[in-house]
């Protein structure tokens, strides 16, 4: 019988005694070379060497925060909760954020909230759990009172009520496309709006209606400015049955049909998608798809452009170019610096990590050397391997704090890497402490006496018998360990 | 709770669900018990399930946090039930469940966790093998990244965590975006001559390539390249390689200058292509003067070797030792890793016997000298009968002295051959040094397409496009997405400035498309353009000057067509265009420089602005001055608030309002 002394414990007198009613036992620490880092003088070193200056700014929201959005210039913000509101935040010249609009945006949890481009107006669109996504612009008070002649506020301009399920993401399309919004629900139904009138936020005709069978959770316009680029949005579904197969989903509109179809599922990705993200195009002549799953992949599609048939859709040539374990659980969010160089990504281990191909790759290819004869370079093999070269440059744990920079080997290329590594080098972020017993198997736990829980080890190592079991916090809210091994 | 029978429940589940019900003391909550643990206990895989510790603050709540953790049998994950509760009017929907699972990181299946009593979000499971983990099941971070390169994300339920340039972790990144953004402020790509705009750049590929576009440039321009098209020549365009119609070369021996019983001479080839090549790696030593001046100059830049290993090539080996000596005398020798003292004895030892025990020697130990252009050096002064490759393949030396030496040492068959490599090679690369070989054709519009995919750096790219490369090139779809991209990074870095001279460049290419007039000022009553009317006098100035002769600005306070009176300043109430004594007065007085630049445009402040909501407006200073004040339109009675109709400019000043507003 095993049981968890887990609670508080007013003085180690106590604790002996706990433990003597329960027998000794045997505590080992899994990883002793890893866990020496948890040694409490020496983590507090470590995290007081790392850290940074975060700013912090209480969001006061009063529940879980879903999105945060900036606009165009990178000078204000939106966010939204789980507690229905909005937020709007203004930079000031100090760089400090205040918040200059708060209202109760819908009757459910708002999961996205994103900017429309400036030329359009100060405009923001959300969507919720009510089933309803919402267009919002900023206007200038008509009120006649002087303290509030002036005063900006946010009017709701249209309520998109298609859908049948819960919206979950909604996203404006590059401004090139016209004033376009996209929505995608639970049900699986993508939604393209348009505001034929621009200066008319009022009015959103719904032009095309696409299902994609699998309940979305997310999508990402393309932001390609190339003219030969035909229109393209990227769907991710979070069904989690991974007999489904791919779980994202390349659309593509043609000129020609006036129709939006998929032109490909990336088979790949089998586990729910939380998070999509093209990065910024800036003329590359490949786009770049961050996908958050069980963990970060990259993804490139490189356009095959054919002139001679336009009307067609283009093909790509897709391939994984990094896929990364070192969250080792869920990743939520993914998004891209403004040039596309760097990615940034946030999974349920509490980090957030930095993505990117190190500049400074001394002796990275070596070429074969010219012999005078006919070599061929094989054109592609240069680019595959720079791509796939991703390193994690940065990990920031939630609290603000850099953590030890770890030298991470680079990214598996496509296919790669199993979850084999699932509690190696990184799952000393995740687990605070990690304790193995000796003991074969475990009945579960019950509750204690006093209300905590307990231990008792059905069989004990014949070398360990006289080892007294102290289970104390080394620091507070770190590890527990057995002082007696 | 009756319906709760109808599920297999154990005692144990139920104690702890009484354990549950008692923390919660929250009827509401209580209702929701009944429905959902129904919904999961239905799930029959369930084998546990407990609850999550409310946060500490309770009395700061009014929306209920509510995390149930489940087990399913035989796995590794532990489920998180978030509740939702959704309220349609006064109507409360049914709560609806957001789902996630966590895994604590173990390979064994879990056989029971717990969540701490204390501490929020904190659990500790067993697994089947025995290991106890204690695991912080974090909140969902949401992250998102700012033009402006801020990086946010969320901390906690109600914490927003940003980082920024300023942030040293950020500067470890080396984000591209941060060096974009301080080259633009310096007018990086915007500046007259090319070389300072290379000057600008940090990185040595980019500074090397504004450089020599501003070496090819002034060489076409005096004439003696000819470029194709407009475009600035490469070496394979002067050396005619794509055309097949290149004239022979002519093969000189050379004999070794500095060795006195000159035996062997080395075989160099010449031809007036060659030479313009040659030009265009910088080799121009048709004098001796030349050479000595161009070593002289690496020399002082501290590049030793390089010197040396060119005064090899140029088969001026004494030149070559001296240079060594120098620069083992340097105060500079620390960077030098191999004793240049040494390699400059070594240097003299020479002998082109091709069995001496020197070659041998050196062919051993060359490969240990650190320097790739004493390397280089070496390998030339070892090779077999016009076999340079590793002088050629030596990647630490430059792209034009490798071209250069290729150019001298290779024949018309093999230098083909090499420049064909090395072109697509550095091409395959995104190597900027390619540009050299390439020149500004549609070989090198491929070539920084490449380097654009490397880098990211679409700011040098698309400059590089509108300085140097012929304007048909431009129209390219790929061209155009460049410039495009880059464009937009510039607004929205609120660069608007320097958009607008990267815009007049650009329009500078093709000065055939002349963008329209977009704005002019018409008369209320006759709607006619009043300041198509002025160009016009102005244009015919010359016949009218007897008009004009007093003032260099020509006014007028009407209409030219309607002779109907212009509008007045809704501050001074004088007619537009009347021109007011006192300010002219004041130009005059004041120093040289506005008097010039009063000349030429009247001052800002005696412009005519307008609101573009009411049409009401006056003189620009005027304005200005009004507003500091008001938010509303001067004009009786319109009660427009022209103040607050651009966004762009309000924010700070809707701060410190809404700041004033809670005191």
């Amino acid at each position: 019988m095993i049981g968890l002394a887990q609670r508080p414990l007013p003085g180690n007198t106590q604790h002996l005694q706990e433990t003597d009613i329960h027998g000794p036992s045997r505590i080992q620490t899994r990883n002793p070379s890893k866990r020496a880092a948890v040694d409490p003088a020496e983590l507090q070193d470590v995290v007081a060497g790392a850290m940074f200056e975060a700013q912090s700014i209480n969001a006061e929201h009063k529940d879980l925060i879903h999105d945060v959005a900036y606009d165009f210039y990178g000078q204000r913000m939106a966010t939204c909760s789980s507690d229905q509101f909005v937020k709007v935040w203004d930079q000031d010249e100090h760089e400090n954020w205040h918040l200059t609009a708060s209202w109760k945006a819908h009757s459910g949890s708002v999961w996205k909230v994103t900017w429309a481009h400036p030329e359009f107006g100060q405009v923001l669109a959300t969507c919720s759990f009510d089933r309803t996504a919402a267009v919002w612009e900023e206007i200038v008070g008509e009120g006649s009172v002087p303290g509030e002649r002036g005063m900006r506020h946010w009017v709701r301009r249209t309520n998109l009520v298609d859908s049948r399920t819960s919206v979950t993401d909604v996203k404006f399309a590059p401004k090139s496309l016209g004033l376009l919004l996209a929505t995608c629900s639970a049900d699986g139904v993508v939604r393209i709006y348009e505001a034929p009138d621009v200066m008319n936020l009022s009015q959103w005709t719904l032009q095309h209606e696409v299902s994609c069978k699998l309940p979305c959770s997310c999508l990402s316009w393309n932001p390609s400015f190339n003219r030969l680029h035909h229109p393209v949005l990227a769907v991710g579904s979070d069904d989690s049955n991974t007999a489904n197969g791919g779980k994202v989903f390349i659309y593509e509109f043609s000129e020609n049909s006036r129709r939006w179809s998929k032109t490909e599922t990336l088979a790949g990705v089998t586990e729910a998608v939380h998070d999509i993200a093209f990065a910024p195009n800036l003329g590359r002549s490949y786009h770049l798809l961050a996908i958050a799953t069980n963990n970060v992949r990259i993804v490139t599609l490189k356009p095959l452009l054919d002139n001679t048939i336009q009307s067609a859709l283009t093909r790509f040539d897709i391939h994984t170019v990094a896929q990364f374990e070192e969250h080792n659980s869920t990743v939520w969010r993914v998004c891209w610096n403004i040039t596309g160089t760097i990615l940034a990504s946030s999974g349920d281990d509490g980090f957030v990590r930095l993505w990117k191909v190190p500049t400074e790759q001394p002796e990275l290819f070596t070429f074969l050397p010219w012999t005078g004869a006919n070599t061929r370079f094989e054109l592609p093999l240069f680019l595959a391997n720079y791509m796939n070269n991703w390193k994690c440059v940065a990990a920031l744990k939630g609290d603000g704090t850099q953590a030890q920079s770890e030298p991470s080997a680079p990214a598996a290329p496509s296919g790669g890497v199993e979850n084999s590594n699932q509690s190696s080098t990184t799952s000393r972020s995740v687990a605070l402490g990690s304790i193995q017993s000796l003991t074969e198997t475990v009945p579960g736990l019950f509750p204690g006496s006093k209300g905590g829980r307990c231990i008792q080890p059905t069989s004990l190592p014949p070398s360990c018998a006289d080892c007294v079991q102290i289970w104390e916090p080394v620091s507070p809210g770190t590890l527990w360990a057995c002082p007696g091994i | 709770m009756a319906k709760m029978n109808s599920a297999p429940i154990t005692e144990k589940e139920l104690s702890v669900e009484a354990n549950f019900a008692r923390r919660i003391g929250s009827s509401f909550t209580c209702r929701w018990l009944n429905v959902e643990w129904i919904n999961i206990i239905n799930a029959e895989e369930i084998c546990q399930f407990l609850h999550t510790q409310f946060l500490t603050d309770i009395g700061d709540l009014s929306l209920m946090h509510n995390l149930l953790g489940s087990l399913l049998r035989d796995s590794t994950a532990i489920h998180l039930h978030d509740i939702q509760y959704t309220v349609v009017g006064n109507d409360e929907v049914e709560p609806s469940v957001l789902e996630r699972s966590v895994f604590p990181g173990t390979t064994n299946n879990i056989t029971s966790f717990s969540w701490h009593p204390t501490h929020e979000n904190r659990l500790l499971t067993i697994a089947f093998s025995g290991t106890i983990t204690d695991y912080v099941v974090f909140e969902r971070i949401t992250l998102n990244w700012s033009p402006s390169s801020h990086v946010v994300w969320t901390h906690g339920r109600r914490t927003l965590k940003v980082i920024s340039e300023k942030n040293t972790v950020y500067n470890n990144l080396s984000d591209i975006s941060v060096k974009l953004k301080r080259r633009a402020l310096n007018d990086y790509g915007l500046k007259p001559e090319l070389w300072q705009n290379g000057d600008l750049a940090e990185e040595e590929p980019l500074k090397n390539l504004w450089h020599w576009l501003y070496l090819s440039r002034s060489l076409v321009e005096d004439g003696s390249m000819q470029g194709v098209d407009s475009q600035l020549p490469g070496i394979r365009c002067v050396l005619k390689i794509d055309s097949n119609e290149t004239e022979g070369s002519e093969m000189i021996s050379k004999p070794w200058a500095d060795l006195g019983k000159s035996v062997n001479t080395a075989r160099i080839y010449r031809s007036e292509d060659r030479e313009k090549a040659l030009q265009l790696c910088g080799w121009k030593f048709d004098k001796e003067s030349s050479l000595t001046s161009f070593l002289d100059r690496l020399e002082s830049e501290g590049f030793y070797a390089r010197a040396a290993a060119i005064a090899v090539f140029n088969m001026k080996l004494r030149k070559a030792i001296e240079i060594l000596n120098r620069g083992a005398a340097s105060r500079n020798r620390q960077q030098f890793p191999s004793n240049l003292n040494i390699v400059a004895m070594a240097l003299s030892g020479f002998s082109d016997d091709r069995s001496s025990m020197w070659r041998e020697l050196c062919l051993a130990s060359r490969s240990q000298l650190s320097e790739p252009y004493l390397r280089a050096a070496f390998a030339f002064l070892t090779a077999e009968t016009d076999n340079y490759e590793s002088v050629l393949n030596e990647s630490g030396v430059a792209v034009e002295d490798r071209v250069a030496f290729a150019c001298t040492f290779l024949s018309d068959a093999k230098l083909q051959e090499y420049l064909k490599q090395l072109t697509s090679r550095l091409t395959e690369e995104g190597d900027l040094a390619g540009i050299l070989l390439t020149g500004t054709s549609s070989e090198g519009v491929q070539l920084l397409q490449r380097y654009l995919d490397v880098t990211g750096d679409v700011q040098s790219v698309s400059l590089l496009a509108i300085r140097v490369f012929p304007r048909e090139l431009l129209l390219d779809s790929a061209v155009q997405a460049w410039i495009t991209s880059y464009r937009i990074l510039l607004d929205a870095w609120h660069l608007w400035h320097q958009r607008a001279h990267f815009d007049m460049l650009l329009s500078a290419c093709s000065p055939n498309d002349k963008p329209p007039q977009q704005v002019f000022v018409s008369c209320s009553f006759c709607g006619k353009s009043i300041s198509a009317q002025m160009q016009g006098i102005m244009r015919n100035r010359g016949a009218y000057a007897r008009l004009g002769a007093t003032s260099q600005k020509l006014k007028m306070s009407s209409c030219p067509q309607c002779r109907k009176p212009l509008p007045r300043c809704a501050i001074c109430l004088v007619h537009m265009g009347t021109s007011s004594g006192l300010q002219d007065n004041n130009s005059t007085n004041s120093n040289g420089r506005s008097a010039a630049a009063s000349n030429k445009i009247a001052e800002f402040s005696s412009w005519f602005t307008w609101c573009q909501s009411c049409r009401h407006g006056g003189h620009a200073a005027h304005m200005t001055h009004w507003f500091r004040e008001h938010s509303e339109c001067p004009v009786t009675s319109c009660t427009c608030r022209c103040l607050s109709l651009d966004a762009a400019s309000k924010v700070t000043s809707i701060i410190t309002h809404s700041v004033r507003m809670q005191q």
